[in-house]
């Protein structure tokens, strides 16, 4: 009887739902002809070194944008402020990553044309280090990017996913663009391998899917202008081949526009969250390859849960995070028409599903306050006030960004975890962060890139409900590892590897 | 002649009817239709010039010959050859799928009663919503038609299988498919700039709309406005028996009398075929039996028809289907949102009755050879059939044969003349010289 009472008291038990209040940012539109039907992507990583993390926001036709944040730590009310970023027009996305390892966040900036890499300098001071890198850019219309430290390299290879070749007098269908890969050499990064064939990818992401100690690049390839023949790919860097069916790796065929991955059922093994058309695909990770998880699991968000519109969704941004720090991942999707295909809804509420203890989730988009029916694009759940909940930033097509506060009362325990190098690679990109406490355990990959056109580069966040003994081990890129060490309870931690 | 009608009336009188007969239809109930328009209307419904590939009308789904509709279950649009039950496959351009619903007659869409279009009414008024209408570019569609019937004619012209093409068959197809619909360079402009290349279709336009006489260039709400005045004034049909006998002017044969009876009592066939154009213009599960692909997108790969849950994400909507009007029905067959049915007697009896998939005859489709066809994969699938008959929303009641006679000599007094046959008629040939199907 006691116990029973006991358990109910603690936080964790989920007695209210989450909750959203807006925050306040300017105005600030992704908008543009067709190129800018896809993209609109968010960036978000602390440039000003206040530990909070700044927003870039793509803004297609409109110029590119750099929201200071102003909010007051921890828990203050979100504020962000309009900053004097050089214009930069037909930016699709972005993805913050130290690239030449000077500690500093810098970033790789998408385009419809060439694409840029931006030096990070102190006080969110930006500088086109496109030259001086080497990296060789041209016309294509870019729409994914990740990156991944290879071994013993200490500049990161970047790969860049091209969607449709727009030079093509027989396009736009069936006239994918090929993508590119670029390794770091002596004189930077100079020319791109190509990466044939492409298949119109609207997200990529280099994660050790497999655990082999090693990064592939899962390309999340969109079907509407592939139009047949392609598939969901899978490059393995080191054997410069496509995976295929004797990898284990099945030929699936959707309308991919976003990636996310997280380890759902402790077996090590990332689950992936693809969104499409209709129905989104949550697939489990097993040893012989993926599953797809059916309808009972509750993540497929295919239509308008809101019971306005019965024409399927549009899936674009996702991605896993504990909203509540109940100890189970939530999942958000940014929803929207891609502009007027009236087979598909048209007001379409952005979803937040719920984890649930029994593996399956729950919808709560609505609830919540963030069932935004705009044409919403890339997105990102992090930490903005420092509270150790997850906040929230939508980017919409055609309609201001939407900044959300989370105010989910009666929440869990958390830690937020920040892996270091003091070398090369100062993000630990490719660590890996194993978290145990009590009856619960997570990993978490640090990877760069997936989403749909942006990416975080924050503090590693893990929601662990009642459990209040977290221990933490890292696992680093090269494969060696720290020792289980207690960490803070509902705080974050830098963990630095020295030398 | 009105002591005639006085004096039919008091017969008429005699047995109760549970539902009340409604009016005769009035010129009032239709909207105007200036004669330059429908000139022009009737030109642009034969011409193929409004499909991507220039090989598909209006009429090739709905025409006189067949009714208003094609006289298939399920038609095929792009990649078909021929008309009506002729119609087959086109080796060099072999459609996917057939068109996933029936095609629907076109009668009395003038009348201004009729406010939803399409089977699941995914175009209909609603005062609510900007523009008095929802339609499925909700907000993002483009104002200037003149009315439901507009704005619904305003779609076939954007579906890839019924006449905008496939993939990158041509400019029309690739506007559609990425997306790109209203405006400057969207679908509606690529199509209306054809038409406005053609001298003696701007020469019309320029009668039919002072403002585009005065330099406004053609926008497809023209193009749809002159098409929806063609429909309305060609397809009027109010000269039937059964128009006759609600104008006090004629008695009907004692069949369709026993018909009317049911109809308006018993049967209780009324309750949704309401008011003189039989349909309350709602939606009603009535458990037709579910042939063809389905109602769905490219990516989606069920075969299901929801109906009217499609439209509003309503659970309790699945399966509902529109009331369809039954003027002319005797002329319109196959029956059914898909055509299931190529006999009247058998879709009455089923109906009636809500027999839904059980015990249905495969025969009784009338379909286009298409390899590799999945017509049958729901009324295979018993899950699936089981929650169709499930549905059923109808009257429940078995009709012997005698009853299922007079139901149908009755429908077959809903016939008029006039519109059967057409006030213009199918054109000889059409501006663009594209070939007429005659
Ligand atoms: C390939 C065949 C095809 C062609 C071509 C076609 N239609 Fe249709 N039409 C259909 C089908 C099938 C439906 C019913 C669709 C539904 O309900 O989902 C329909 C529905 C309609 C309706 C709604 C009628 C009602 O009662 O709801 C109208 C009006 C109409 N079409 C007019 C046109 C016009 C005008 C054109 C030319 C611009 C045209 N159609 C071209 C097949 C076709
Ligand atoms: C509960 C409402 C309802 C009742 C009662 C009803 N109907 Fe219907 N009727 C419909 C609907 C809805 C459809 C379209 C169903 C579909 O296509 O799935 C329809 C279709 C029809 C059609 C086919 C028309 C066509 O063009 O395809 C005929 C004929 C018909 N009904 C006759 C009757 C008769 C005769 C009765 C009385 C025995 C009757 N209906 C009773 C709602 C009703």
């Amino acid at each position: 009887m006691l116990r029973v009472l006991l358990v109910a008291a603690l936080p964790g038990a989920a007695l209210a739902g989450p909750a959203f209040i807006p925050g306040e940012i300017p105005d600030h539109v992704y908008d543009g002809g067709w190129e800018h039907f896809v993209g609109g992507g968010v960036a978000v990583f602390d440039c000003s070194g206040d530990g909070l993390p700044e927003i870039f926001a793509a803004g297609g036709e409109n110029p590119a944008a750099l929201f200071l944040n102003a909010s007051e730590a921890p828990g203050g009310a979100l504020r962000f402020v309009a900053s004097d970023l050089a214009p930069i027009d037909h930016v699709v996305g972005a993805y913050p990553l130290d690239i030449d390892s000077d500690g500093r966040l810098d970033l790789a900036v998408l385009r419809v044309g060439p694409n840029l890499l931006l030096k990070g300098g102190p006080d969110c001071a930006f500088t086109d280090a496109t030259a001086d890198w080497g990296l060789a850019t041209d016309d294509r219309w870019t729409t994914a990017f990740s990156a991944t430290w290879e071994p013993g390299q200490d500049w990161p290879t970047l790969a860049f996913g091209n969607y449709v070749d727009r030079n093509d007098p027989e396009g736009p269908f069936e006239a994918c663009d090929v993508n590119q890969l670029y390794r770091p050499g002596p004189e930077g990064y100079g020319a791109a391998k190509l990466l044939d064939p492409g298949f119109c990818p609207l997200s990529i992401l280099f994660a050790d899917w497999r655990r082999r100690g090693r990064a592939d690049l899962w390309l999340s390839n969109d079907r509407h202008y592939y139009v047949r023949g392609g598939y969901e790919q899978m490059y393995r860097p080191d054997e410069d081949r496509f995976l295929g069916e004797a990898d284990g790796w099945d030929k699936v065929s959707i309308w991919g526009m976003g990636i996310a991955a997280r380890d759902l059922n402790a077996d090590g093994r990332p689950e992936v969250m693809l969104t499409s058309m209709g129905d989104q695909l949550l697939r489990f990770a097993t040893e012989t390859g993926y599953r797809t998880a059916g309808y009972e699991t509750g993540a497929t968000a295919h239509r308008p849960y809101d019971d306005s519109d019965g024409r399927p969704s549009t899936g674009w941004h996702a991605a896993f995070g504990d909203v509540d720090n109940d100890g189970h991942e939530d999942i958000f999707i940014a929803k929207g028409n891609v502009d007027q295909m009236p087979d598909l809804a048209f007001h379409d509420p952005n979803n937040l599903l719920m984890g649930q203890a029994d593996g399956s989730f729950v919808e709560a988009g609505g609830e919540a306050g963030i069932g935004t029916k705009n044409r919403s694009r890339g997105a990102a759940l992090a930490d903005l006030n420092g509270d150790g909940l997850l906040d929230l930033v939508v980017m919409n097509r055609r309609a201001p960004m939407e900044l959300w506060q989370n105010a989910t009362g009666d929440t869990g325990h958390w830690v937020a975890v920040d892996p270091r190098q003091t070398g090369a690679n100062s993000q630990a990109v490719g660590a890996w962060v194993e978290l145990r406490a009590g009856a619960f355990s997570e990993v978490q990959e640090r990877t760069v890139g997936g989403g749909h056109a942006g990416g975080s580069a924050v503090p590693m966040h893990f929601g662990l409900g009642a459990e209040a003994a977290p221990e933490v081990r890292v696992v680093w890129p090269d494969g060696s590892a720290t020792d289980w060490q207690a960490v803070p309870l509902d705080a974050a931690t830098v963990i630095t590897r020295d030398e | 002649m009105r002591r005639f009608g006085i004096l039919l009336g008091a017969v008429l009188a005699a047995p109760a009817l549970a539902a009340e007969l409604p009016g005769p239809v009035v010129d009032d109930d239709y909207m105007a239709t200036p004669q330059t328009e429908v000139a022009l209307g009737q030109l642009l419904f034969y011409d193929p010039i409004l499909s991507g590939n220039r090989n598909i009308a209006c009429a090739s789904c709905h025409h006189p010959r067949f009714g208003t509709s094609d006289g298939l279950s399920l038609g095929l649009g792009e990649g078909g050859i021929g008309l009506g039950p002729e119609r087959v496959l086109d080796p060099a351009n072999t459609p996917e799928e057939r068109i996933a619903r029936n095609a629907p007659a076109l009668w009395n869409l003038g009348a201004t009663e009729f406010t939803v279009m399409f089977h699941d009414g995914r175009i209909e008024a609603d005062p609510s919503r900007p523009g008095g209408l929802r339609t499925p570019m909700d907000e993002d569609m483009t104002r200037g038609f003149s009315g439901v019937l507009s704005a619904q004619s305003m779609f076939p012209v954007l579906s890839p299988d019924e006449m905008a093409g496939h993939y990158g068959e041509n400019e029309v197809s690739k506007l559609v498919r990425s997306g790109k619909i209203t405006g400057d360079g969207g679908a509606w402009d690529a199509i209306s700039k054809r038409v406005a290349g053609i001298a003696e279709y701007r020469a019309m336009f320029d009668a039919a709309y002072p403002e585009i006489a005065q330099g406004r260039a053609i926008a497809f709400t023209d193009i749809s406005n002159a098409i929806a005045a063609f429909i309305a004034f060609e397809w009027r049909s109010d000269d039937s028996a059964f128009d006759a006998y609600l104008r006090g002017e004629a008695a009907l044969s004692a069949e369709a009398q026993a018909g009317l009876e049911l109809f308006y009592g018993e049967a209780g066939c009324a309750d949704c075929h309401a008011g003189a154009f039989q349909t309350d213009h709602g939606f009603h599960a009535m458990a037709v039996p579910q042939i063809g692909p389905g109602k769905k997108a490219r990516f989606e790969d069920d075969f299901r028809d929801l109906g009217r849950a499609r439209v509003t994400g309503h659970d309790e909507d699945r399966y509902r289907f529109r009331t369809p009007s039954l003027r002319n029905v005797a002329l319109t067959a196959p029956y059914g949102h898909d055509g299931a049915f190529r006999d009247l007697a058998a879709f009455v009896a089923s109906h009636a009755a809500g027999t839904g998939p059980e015990g249905y005859d495969r025969a009784q489709a009338v379909l286009p050879e298409l390899p590799g066809e999945t017509d049958w994969i729901v009324l295979d699938d018993p899950a699936q059939s089981g929650e169709i008959a499930a549905a059923y929303e109808g009257p429940g009641r078995a009709l012997d044969a005698g009853e299922v006679a007079a139901l149908v000599a009755f429908l077959d007094a809903l016939t008029g003349e006039t519109a059967a046959e057409g006030r213009l008629g199918v054109p000889e040939a059409v501006p663009s010289g594209l070939p007429v199907d005659k």
